[in-house]
């Protein structure tokens, strides 16, 4: 992608992703049926990392469960990692170029009722480690909900459909299943404070 | 497999297929048209701003609504032409046209020099297309639109008349015309 266009995606991502992400179009006939959705949505609601991190296919692995250390239940596939922690916490680690929705379609059966939109930004992370994400008002405060890009979160993710460079978390918002969703940022990811 | 447990198997495949979510769509929709729309803002304007700004407007519409976007009514190229259209004619009504669009971006996003040339680039590479809308420019607007959108931008008849929004009828009629009076103009040119 060019230059202007690159950014002008950024900007629409940025600003209207959040809520398109979370919306659903009409079925013929019949009203919006928001209910059918259950559970909780991941979605990468700023579109230049998510192409970047070609995350719109689905995984053709299958999950493989079990115990983590510190934690309570881990699901394991090539492009992602669920770890419901012994705290109550639950982390998801984004392993890149894999289904973001297929780890949607996990948390869903793991009955967490949060949808999560993560916002990431050009440039190197500056601070390691999952992010916490920010519940909206209305948001179910537990479980706490932890995004991690990669290993520890100072990856380079490679350019895909987000054009060369380097591209990191930068904040996390946690929607209510019944919301349309808040273009926030939410709290600060891996570019640290303020970023 | 009988016929319950057939339609069991759908519901359960219906339920856990993954499905994109419409930002993903749209994102897709923004790929294959953004270049096609530039071209369009570039034939009319030799501003890159301008451009950049009614590129963004178009988009920004197009986001809000693409909920209420219906796939199986029309291709979503010329959805984004019946929009463009209505942003543009809003440009020309009022000079201020297309700021909104930077605002509601959150504020005016301020064109690097890169951009800036990226988008001069486009405006020079659409000068045989500003030639042809010149030559267009006796037309009534109605058949100079009906030109461009299906010589230039090679929407199929249907598809223009769904972005102009006239029945298909009508819009071949105008097609028709348009061409006929180009044709008679280009020979009375020799």
């Amino acid at each position: 992608m060019a230059k202007f266009t690159e950014n002008l995606w950024n900007d629409l991502a940025q600003e209207h992703g959040a809520a398109l992400a979370q919306a659903t179009r009409p079925g013929p006939g019949r009203a919006r049926r928001r209910g059918l959705i259950a559970g909780s949505t991941l979605v990468l609601a700023a579109a230049g990392t998510a192409l970047g991190l070609g995350l719109t296919s689905t995984s053709g692995s299958t999950p493989a469960g079990g115990t983590a250390p510190g934690g309570i239940r881990k699901v394991v596939t090539a492009a992602y990692t669920i770890t419901e922690m012994s705290n109550g916490s639950v982390l998801v680690q984004i392993n890149q170029r894999k289904s973001i929705v297929a780890s949607d379609a996990k948390l869903s059966s793991m009955g967490i009722q949060e949808k999560v939109a993560v916002f990431p930004k050009p440039g190197a992370a500056t601070v390691s480690g999952p992010v916490t994400c920010k519940p909206v008002d209305g948001a179910p405060k537990q479980p706490q909900v932890q995004v991690l890009l990669g290993t520890n979160g100072t990856e380079v993710i490679a350019g895909g459909n987000t054009g060369a460079g380097t591209w990191h978390l930068g904040s996390c918002v946690v929607f209510p299943t019944s919301d349309k969703g808040n273009s926030g940022p939410g709290n600060t990811g891996n570019g640290g404070a303020g970023g | 497999m009988t016929l319950p447990e057939r339609l069991a198997a759908a519901r359960t495949w219906s339920r856990t297929r993954p499905r994109k979510t419409l930002l993903e769509e749209f994102e897709q929709v923004y790929l294959r048209n953004v270049d096609v729309l530039m071209g369009y803002f570039a034939r009319r304007c030799g501003d890159p701003h301008t451009v950049a700004d009614l590129t963004s407007e178009t988009f920004v519409r197009a986001m809000d609504g693409f909920a209420r976007f219906d796939p199986r009514r029309g291709s979503d190229r010329a959805w984004l032409f019946g929009i463009a259209a209505h942003v543009f004619a809003r440009h020309c009504e009022q000079s201020a046209g297309g700021r909104d669009a930077v605002a509601r971006l959150g504020g005016h996003r301020t064109l690097d020099a890169d951009e800036i040339e990226e988008l001069a680039g486009r405006i020079d590479s659409e000068r045989e297309g500003a030639a042809l809308m010149r030559r267009c420019a006796r037309l009534p607007a109605v058949e100079r639109a009906a030109v461009e959108l299906v010589d230039l931008e090679g929407l199929t008849p249907k598809e223009a008349a769904l972005a102009l929004g006239v029945s298909g009828v009508a819009f071949r009629k105008r097609l028709s015309r348009a061409r006929s009076r180009l044709r008679k103009e280009y020979q009375n040119n020799g």
